[in-house]
This record gives C-alpha cells, structure tokens and sequence, in this order.
C-alpha cells in the first residue's frame, strides 16, 4: 500500500483523507481541507471516533497540528480493517464537539526567563515589547497535548511570519519555559533539548505526574498569555495548572 | 495473598517494568514498557505468568545479583552472560525454582543490551495510569538500587516432586551480536532523500554512545535531504529512523517522545523490534529493505513460539503442581 486517499461514503461533504503507511503499524493521516484549522478539527474528531470506536489491535491514537498517527499491531488488525473503520470514522466525525475554554498563563518575559525574545525581536524588526504584545494579543488554540511528557503545543498566527528554529537545539531548556517556532508555541513540562525559541518562563506546571489526570488542558481550549513580574513569578505558587481551572 | 520480598543485592542499571502504558496517546504520554517486548512477554511465559506481568529489565553490560528468601519460580530471557545460583551454573529461557536464601548471579554479556527476569507471581513496581511501565520523563516507575527490596505478591511455589530445581522446557534461542541487520520499510519522507534505499544494505553504521531507551543513534555518513522545509510535529511509531538537525540518524524505540517534527526516510519493521532495542552502543547495523508481508510473517513466527512455549509450559506446571491453582487463577 502506497498513499491511499479514503471519503465520508455518505458523500455529504467533501470530506477525504490522505493516508501512507509509516511502516507496517502505523498509518499517517492527513485531512485535505483547504484550511488548516479544519484539517485540525478533523484529525481530531477522527481520533475521538476510533478511541470510541475500541478496535481491538489499535496501540496508539496520536491526533497533532494537522495530522493523525494511528498505531496499530498487524498481527491483530489488518490494514485493510484498519481503513475500513477510518472510512466509518469520516461519516461519524466532525460531528464531535470539542469544548473551548479560555485558560490564562501567567509568564515573565525576556532577560533568563525568555533569552531568545531578542533573537524573535531580531528575526521580526520590531523591538521586544512589540513581540510580547503580539504575543500576549493573541488567542493561541491548544492543538494537542505531546513531547516531551505532555507539553502543550498551541497554534495562532501571533507574527505573520513563522519563526525559524535554532540553527543549535539546546540541550537541555528548564521546565516551564515558553517556546514559539514556525506558527506554533510549547510550554515545557520537564527539562528537555529542543530547538525552539524561548521567550518567556511561566510559574505554572502543565502535567501531573503525580495525579490523574497527567494533563488538565485539552485541545480546543484557547491559551492567553499574561505577562508578569519577577517578582510575582516568585510568589505565584509552582501548581499544577489543573488545580486553577 | 502471600508475598515475598527479593533482595536486590546488585542493581546493574535494572527497572521493574511491563509491556507498556497504552492509551494515554492525547495526554502526551508515551507507551514506554519492555524494550524487547518478546523476551519480556517469554520470560513471564515461563513461570505461567499472564504476558503483560511486570519483569525486570536489566543491562546485560553490568552484573545483576539477587537473593531469594524463599523458594521462588523464576526466568530469566533476552541478553544475559553466564547465570548461576549460590555458584551453580544454571542456563536462561527456562523455568528454575530457587531454594531458601538462594543467591542469583547475572553476568555481563557479550552482545545484547537487555535481559528480563520474570517471577511467579506480580512483582511490585510503581503503578501510574494502569501499568508499571517505567517512564524516565515523568519520573514514574521503579529503577532499582543496590540492596532494595523488592515484594513480589503470589509468589507461592513447592518445590517440584522431581526434586530438581529446573523443567526441560527452552524458550527459542535468541543470537545476539554486535551486529545487526534490520529490516525496514519506506518512511513518509523517503522520497525527499533521493536514493536512500540504494546500496543501503551494504552500508554499515556504529551505533553512537548518545543511545538510550527512547532510540539508538546510528552514525555514518549523513542522507542528504532535497527540501529544508519543517516538519509539523506529528505522531512517530516505535522503529521510526529520524534524521535530526545535528545529523546522523536516530531508530526510535518505546521509550521515544511521542511527537517530532523531524522528517523519517524510513521505519525499522515491527518484525525486528525486539532485536532493535537489543543493540548496544558501539555495534554495527545494517539496514535491510523489507515488505510489509516479510515483517508480518517474522512477527507471526515468533507469536507461534510464544503460543507453543505456554502450553508446554501450563502442561509442565499442571504435571508438576508446583502451585496450586488457586495461586494461578489470581495472577
């Protein structure tokens, strides 16, 4: 198998997928709507109808920006069925509703809290303050929970224009820490390498690896940006971010 | 429900693990468990434990030492060197019966990175979302330390009325070297690296230092890319050869991050998982184009080993009542 592409069988809207195999246990997914805030939306509401669905042999659903991983053990589901309940799922989804919320974070921008706003600043030609306006001015949508352990990977066109990664990942960028790259942002939950710009470190916790559940946001929910002090970091308790919602 | 606490007397780098923490994909969290799933899944085969039961996973490079107080039914699979009970050479892959205060040695290996140890029984391990699957990320799970204590619950066993403390029964021989080939298949960014499949199988490459439970890193010569454009990060399968910024590649295990935006000229096939995470830092690969047909049917053949392997198994353990059933039915 190749790349296939499969449509809704009802044929009420045009709605059709991409998929390849990435391997032999794995399909990726593509959703080829014209926007990708609908190629978002479906990934997603594919992802909930298979986990309702509970296929037998399915070892991981993974829903991202604008694409679905789909694992699975071909000893105990074929690809074949694999398809055949991803073409059910195209007729069931996008009629999942996905509950919005809006969910503040509080971070401290530039100096140690954010040593690449400069570089932003630098790629943009505006001055720092106007990347924080921009920043905090715009409504990010939480587009899935991922790498490493958790992290919120948010989306929303803050600049016009994408932000290159470092030509030199980081090894190591401390927990908390505020990233943006491409149209895209992250918060770290742990200390991780990566090679997204910093440009802020927010107080708060995003996962609980101590508790259930391990994250408290969930796609769909809007994300803004709050500016604070230094010394409000130091005095806003290091919770978990699902204990404020 | 009886129990028995093994004393870990040398640790190695060793986990209590299992087969993974599935079904947490949208929270973020990655599926981790055994590495080599099919000497885990043989190891809890042969002391008539359910396949998904928690195993210690060892490091076959470092010695492994641990006593049991009581008598206890145990495996040990993958990579291991030469094993012995208070000094008595006993051999892997099949069911031993300790004896009170036995102490159990593993030396290091000559190839191989990862051995399991199964007991009768559920060893304790650290339990979060369902499974005990050891996940360094989130600092979940239990690594093990030199003189720690270990419970293992329904662990009762008699000693067998043939008296010796072994079976005649073998899990399948694994041979493990410092070099391995792999087959694999297309990646979804094969074609933005013309020619990568040509001449590949007779490339070799080392494996670097920098490899660990989430992927083994594979040096050589760098694949060109025809496109500098990013990648949107997106789910990644186990066995996924990622090419990262900083060059080289990266064969990706259960332990890996759960999404990257780095583009995949290939994927290991799930026919050679098990000997993916067996490669240690410093071996050489070779990586072999496959079809999807050629993993399914390795797969098949070692589930077929696994299948065979329980019922000699449950027929050996039922002939011997070594536990009662009462012991069985509540693991």
């Amino acid at each position: 198998m190749k790349e296939i592409v499969l449509s809704d069988p009802s044929g009420s809207a045009a709605r059709t997928v991409h998929v390849r195999p990435f391997g032999d246990s794995a399909l990726l997914v593509h959703p080829s709507d014209d926007d990708k805030e609908s190629r978002w939306r479906m990934a997603h509401a594919l992802a909930a109808s298979l986990r309702k669905a509970n296929l037998v042999g399915v070892e991981g659903i993974t829903p991202t920006f604008e694409s679905l991983t789909i694992e699975y053990d071909p000893l105990r589901l074929d690809v074949f069925s694999l398809c055949e309940s991803l073409t059910e799922a195209l007729s069931t989804a996008g009629n999942i509703a996905i509950e919005e919320r809006l969910v503040e974070i509080p971070l401290v921008y530039g100096g140690d809290f954010g040593p690449d706003l400069t570089s932003v600043a630098g790629h943009l030609g505006i001055s720092e303050n106007d990347v924080i306006e921009k920043h905090c001015a715009t409504m990010w949508r939480l587009a899935f929970n991922g790498a490493p352990a958790g992290a919120p990977m948010h989306e929303g066109d803050a600049f016009g224009t994408p932000i290159p990664r470092m030509s030199h990942p980081r090894v190591k960028i401390p927990a908390g820490s505020v990233a943006v790259s491409g149209h895209q942002g992250t918060i770290y939950t742990i200390p991780a390498p990566g090679g997204w710009r910093l440009i802020g470190t927010t107080p708060l916790r995003m996962n609980n690896p101590s508790g259930q559940p391990f994250v408290a946001l969930t796609p769909g929910d809007t994300l803004r940006f709050v500016p604070i002090s230094v010394d409000e970091f130091h005095r806003t308790e290091p919770v978990f971010i699902g204990e404020l919602l | 429900m009886t129990s028995v606490e093994i004393n870990i007397r040398e640790a190695g780098v060793s986990v209590v693990t299992d087969l993974g923490r599935y079904g947490f994909t949208d929270q973020g969290l990655q599926v981790n468990g055994a590495a080599d799933q099919f000497s885990a899944m043989a190891a809890n085969i042969l002391v008539g434990n359910g396949e998904g039961s928690p195993v210690i996973e060892l490091t076959s490079i470092l010695p492994f030492e641990m006593c049991t107080p009581e008598p206890v039914l145990f495996s040990i699979t993958g990579s291991t060197g030469d094993i012995t009970i208070d000094g008595i050479n006993f051999t892997s892959r099949t069911p031993i019966v300790t004896w009170p205060d036995a102490c159990i040695r593993i030396e290091p290996a000559q190839a191989g990175l990862r051995g399991y140890i199964a007991i009768h029984g559920r060893i304790e391990g650290d339990e979060y979302m369902g499974s005990c699957a050891y996940d360094s990320l989130i600092n979940r799970g239990c690594k093990l330390a030199d003189d720690q204590r270990l419970r293992v619950d329904g662990h009762c066993v008699q000693a067998p009325p043939h008296m010796t403390p072994c079976f005649p029964i073998r899990a399948p021989r694994e041979l493990y070297s410092r070099h391995t080939p792999l087959g694999i298949m297309p990646g979804p960014e094969l074609h933005e690296y013309p020619g990568f499949f040509d001449n590949i199988s007779s490339q070799m490459r080392t494996v670097g230092a920098q490899s660990d439970h989430a992927g083994i890193r594979l040096e050589g010569t760098d694949a060109p890319r025809s496109r500098t454009s990013e990648i949107l990060s997106r789910g990644v399968p186990v066995g996924a050869i990622e090419v990262p910024p900083a060059g080289g590649m990266i064969a990706l295990l259960r332990g890996r991050p759960l999404t990257a935006g780095y583009p995949v000229p290939a994927v290991v096939a799930r026919g050679w998982h098990s000997q993916l995470a067996q490669i240690r830092p410093g071996d050489t690969v070779s990586l072999i184009p496959t079809t999807p047909a050629q993993s399914i049917s390795v797969a098949q053949r070692r589930r077929g080993e696994l299948d065979i392997l329980r019922k000699k198994c449950s027929t050996a353990f039922a002939a011997s009542r070594l536990f009662s059933p009462r012991t069985t039915s509540m693991i």
